[in-house]
């Protein structure tokens, strides 16, 4: 696989090409080869045949010719009456002279009992006529060929008879070079005469044609047992014909193929097979590059082609010059990148439009103001809120819903002719990027347009107005990006639901506050978990005794980055975000520890803490409240908790049962900020609270303010007349304390007094406070003297 | 022939003091059991014999008789009768002679004074053949087509049998028997086969002599 991969279609083309090539020609040339020795060998054993034959007819026709000289020799009168006379001599003589005329090698006369006449040899002629023990009679012409004294020989014995002469004469004739060279002649063959005295003994040569080397001199001397197929077949095809009657191989004629011819020409002939293989090879390779080439080269084109589709490029397809299955590829792909892109534009137009009005989406106004963005081009994005499109949709129906919508949008098409991009965004809100030009002009646009939207509109058959905030903002100049403009919209259509104007234009520095808001909502949350808040505690003193009754709990918070943040500020995010009861709860809990390190340490102050409006309506408070204060060392009505005037007014009916909870409790309720909110004094009557804390704006010009005295003065005698007591707060100055004590204010609070401090301050500040304590009762002291 | 007949009859008819039966006696091949005819069967001993004169003449190139028996010391005559010129002779130990190419009657007749077998041929016709038996006994006989063969004989057992044939192995001399009454009066020997009439040599003879 992975080699596929690495080698590519030409290359696998080629590898296949040669490897049929290959496979083929070796078949062939095997084939051809296995004939062509198969064919060697035939032709070589059918030479031997012949060559055997040869042999045979050869040695019997020799035979019959020395057969035929040898019967002249013994029917000789002149020879017969030698051997008959007797005379040992006279015989030899005889022998001899004959034997001349015959031709032979050696001979031996034997008489009728076996005894030997004459010898023309030193053989031992027991040796002889131990070849010839088969002759059955004497009186028989035999004829064997045997190994005597180490050559070889063909052995004849003919009967020497006359009238009354019995004898015979035995004749040898050499197997010699002269006649190996006449068979070889005969029959194209080399011939080997070799011999052995007994079948356990190696062969000797006798006489031979050709050279030979000593592998072969071995090979031919050696006893086989393989009599007709011998030496090695690599250079000589062999038979070896067995001479002697016995048939006991003991004297032989080898005859020899050599295949040094055949060898040559079989080389010569691999030669050409082996240059004609290579041709063919070079040819298919070249032909497989041919067909790599005009196949590979279009499918390379197809690719890169596709490649082209693929990365969204336009390519045109390809000139294929030959047709078929590349061509209907080739089409194929351009018929799918046609359908691709009218795929893409069914999608693209689905992804940058909305569905319902036809006009640009939320993604198609970003793209354009991105584009814009880029491009360093300004222009004015004008937004319009439709604001009862809901209720629209619930009382109307969807469609009539959408009916609407699609008018708003056709009439915006209308009213901006120039506009870039004119977009639905979302449910009711509709976007359009316009060239920009000056704030007048914008704003005059903005007021044309909301102007048309609100014109009432035919649905069928009725007329229909909606109604619509418009929010405009300049690009980039209120928003460098988009994601700044996703956010400074919203803030914008946010400030339009409460704005009193038609049209709301982005305030550059209220995505920094919002950016600020994000940025303190997010971190509050770790500063409860952390103890990144602390507490401070203001005291408040007894007007009459001067002594330190009780201490506001006020929470600060050091941001670790944006220093000082107020408490309005971040219990407005945290009752936003609704963290505000984890607030509480925290500040519950630390006030309660506080309070028992101060209780340990003397100071026996009660507690006043602030809870928050949506305090009032989170069930889970007195719970909490009783779990904070389970060890608290004073008695309940020691802790009061300061509810401001608006947050009763919020909900009063529950804040009413909120406060009779807390009172069931035993704790002190107290009306914070008194005066400043809009709370009927029959509500107040009805409260279960048992203070009100005048708010600090009444005090803190007290002493030259004669309104503030007048409205101090009487909210503490109707407090008093309604048995609740005063809280003054914001007391700056000895002048305001003293109006207080006058006018029996219950318990004061203030710069003048104590400013509030850290919960390890306190002890510090209690004796600070009771060493003033003579100053500040000095007049009451007065007063009564 | 009449001469040899002649002799042949005197011979048996050789009074004979000793004589005291006959020993009569049938010769068969050991092979097949077929009556050997022409066999010469006598006795192993010496006796008186006389001499005689025989011929043994060439006629159609061939010896007449083929079979000659003759007492030791006998003279034979080779008589030529045919239009061709012999070359009569032997090499057989017992008498070897040799009478060189002549027509009509030689000269001087050939005497035979060892007891044996005398084998005769002539050097220019090698086909022609003949033999003599010479014997120092009386008691001798050539089996009849039945292979039967009578011998006079004393009383003296067992007797010692002189056999001879042309066919025997080696016909340069007789086989020897010893044979006794008790026993069944038949010999058997080993004879080679006839040899093969008729062949290219004689073809081309009786050719040549048609022609």
């Amino acid at each position: 696989m992975r080699l596929q991969t690495y080698m590519g279609f030409r290359g696998r083309l080629i590898t296949v090409m040669i490897s049929l090539v290959v496979v083929v020609s070796l078949i062939m040339a095997a084939l051809f080869m296995a004939y062509l020795f198969e064919d060697e060998k035939n032709r070589a054993n059918e030479q031997l045949t012949i060559g055997e034959r040869m042999t045979r007819e050869l040695l019997d026709r020799r035979t019959d010719l020395i057969l035929s000289r040898l019967r002249v020799v013994v029917q000789d009168f002149g020879f017969r009456s030698a051997v008959a006379s007797g005379d040992h001599g006279t015989i030899k003589s005889a022998l001899e002279n004959h034997s001349r005329r015959a031709q032979t090698d050696f001979s031996l006369l034997i008489d009728s009992t076996g005894k030997i006449l004459a010898s023309t040899t030193n053989h031992r002629p027991l040796e002889v006529v131990d070849a010839l023990s088969n002759s059955r009679a004497s009186r028989d012409i035999t004829q064997t060929f045997a190994y005597i004294g180490g050559q070889g020989y063909e052995v004849l014995q003919v009967p020497v008879e006359g009238p009354g002469l019995r004898a015979r004469l035995i004749a040898g004739f050499a197997l010699d070079q002269s006649l190996a060279r006449l068979i070889a002649r005969l029959s194209g063959t080399e011939v080997v005469f070799r011999a052995r005295s007994d079948s356990s003994a190696d062969y000797q040569i006798v006489a031979a044609t050709g050279d030979r080397d000593i592998d072969m001199e071995r090979e031919l001397t050696q006893t086989k047992d393989e009599p007709r197929m011998l030496l090695n077949r690599q250079h000589y095809f062999s038979r070896a014909i067995t001479l002697d009657n016995k048939g006991s191989g003991d004297i032989q004629a080898v005859l020899m193929i050599s295949r040094q011819a055949t060898l040559e020409s079989y080389y010569t002939r691999v030669k050409m097979i082996a240059i004609l293989v290579g041709g063919i090879l070079v040819l298919a390779i070249a032909l497989a590059l041919i067909i790599a080439r005009t196949l590979g080269k279009p499918v390379l084109q197809l690719a890169d082609y596709a490649r082209a589709v693929g990365e969204g490029q336009n390519p045109t397809p390809p000139y294929i010059r030959t047709g078929g299955e590349l061509k209907q590829l080739r089409n194929a792909l351009r018929d799918m990148l046609v359908r691709l892109r009218e795929r893409e534009a069914q999608i693209r137009y689905a992804a940058t439009h909305d569905d319902v009005t036809g006009l640009g989406n939320r993604n198609a106004l970003m793209q354009s103001a991105q584009a814009m963005f880029e491009d360093g081009e300004a222009c004015t994005l004008l937004g319009i809120q439709l604001n009862d499109l809901a209720d629209i949709n619930d009382t109307l129906g969807l469609e009539f819903g959408d009916a609407v919508l699609v008018g708003v949008g056709q009439r915006l098409r209308n009213g901006l002719p120039d506009a870039r991009m004119i977009a639905r965004t979302g449910g009711g809100e509709f976007l359009a990027l316009v060239p920009s030009s000056s704030p007048e002009q914008v704003d005059a646009l903005a007021r044309h347009l909301l102007q048309i939207v609100q014109t009432p509109q035919q649905i069928n058959g009725s007329p229909f107005s909606v109604r619509a905030s418009m929010v405009t903002m300049e690009l980039p100049g209120d928003a460098s990006n988009t994601n700044e403009l996703r956010r400074r919209l919203n803030l914008t259509f946010e400030q339009a639901e409460d704005h009193p104007e038609p049209v709301t234009r982005y305030r550059p520095g209220q995505d920094e506050s919002h950016l600020r808001e994000l940025q303190l909502t997010a971190d509050l949350h770790t500063a409860i978990i952390d103890h990144g808040l602390h507490m401070n505690y203001q005291p408040k003193l007894n007007t009459r005794t001067g002594e330190l009754v009780q201490v506001e709990a006020l929470v600060r918070w050091i941001h670790p980055e944006l220093g000082f943040v107020s408490p309005e500020e971040f219990i407005f995010l945290a009752e936003q975000s609704g963290q505000i009861h984890d607030l509480t709860a925290h500040i519950l809990e630390r006030v309660a520890e506080d309070a028992r390190a101060w209780a340990e340490q003397g100071v026996n102050a009660g507690v006043a803490i602030n809870l928050s409006a949506m305090d009032l309506t989170w069930p889970e408070l007195t719970d909490h409240l009783t779990r904070a204060f389970a060890n608290w060392h004073q008695g309940m009505e020691r802790i009061t908790l300061e509810v401001t005037e608006s947050a009763l007014m919020k909900d009063p009916e529950e804040a009413m049962a909120t406060l009779n909870r807390l009172k069931a409790l035993g704790m002190t309720l107290s009306v914070d900020d008194f005066g400043t909110g809009y709370s009927s004094l029959s509500q107040l009557r009805k409260l279960p609270v048992q203070e009100l804390k005048i708010d600090k704006s009444f005090v803190l010009n007290l002493d030259t303010e004669p309104q503030d005295q007048l409205i101090v003065k009487s909210t503490i005698d109707m407090a008093h007349g309604l048995g609740l007591k005063v809280v003054a707060e914001g007391i700056e100055n000895l002048a305001a304390w003293e109006l207080l004590q006058q006018w029996r204010c219950d318990l004061a609070q203030g710069f003048y007094l104590s400013r509030p401090v850290a919960a390890n301050q306190l002890v510090e500040t209690a004796q600070t406070l009771a060493s003033r304590r003579q100053d500040l009762t000095e007049q009451l002291l007065e007063d009564h003297s | 022939m009449r001469k040899v007949t002649a002799a042949v009859l005197a011979s048996l008819l050789w009074p004979m003091s000793a004589m005291a039966a006959n020993l009569s006696l049938t010769l068969t091949t050991s092979d097949s059991n077929a009556p050997v005819a022409g066999a010469v069967v006598y006795l192993d001993r010496v006796d008186e014999v006389a001499p005689i004169s025989a011929e043994i003449y060439q006629k159609d190139r061939e010896f007449h008789p083929k079979i000659l028996i003759l007492p030791v010391g006998s003279q034979v005559e080779f008589p030529n009768r045919d239009n061709t010129q012999h070359h009569v002779y032997s090499f057989s130990p017992a008498k070897s002679f040799n009478i060189e190419l002549y027509a009509g009657k030689p000269p001087v007749p050939v005497l035979f004074d060892q007891p044996g077998i005398v084998e005769l041929g002539c050097n220019i016709h090698d086909h022609m053949q003949a033999f003599i038996v010479i014997s120092e006994t009386t008691a001798i006989g050539q089996t009849d087509v039945s292979g039967r063969v009578t011998l006079p004989v004393t009383a003296a057992e067992p007797v010692t049998l002189k056999i001879w044939h042309p066919r025997l192995p080696d016909n340069t001399r007789p086989i020897i028997r010893t044979w006794d009454k008790g026993s069944d009066r038949s010999l058997s020997i080993d004879l080679v086969p006839e040899p093969e009439t008729g062949d290219s040599m004689n073809l081309l003879q009786r050719r040549f002599q048609e022609l």
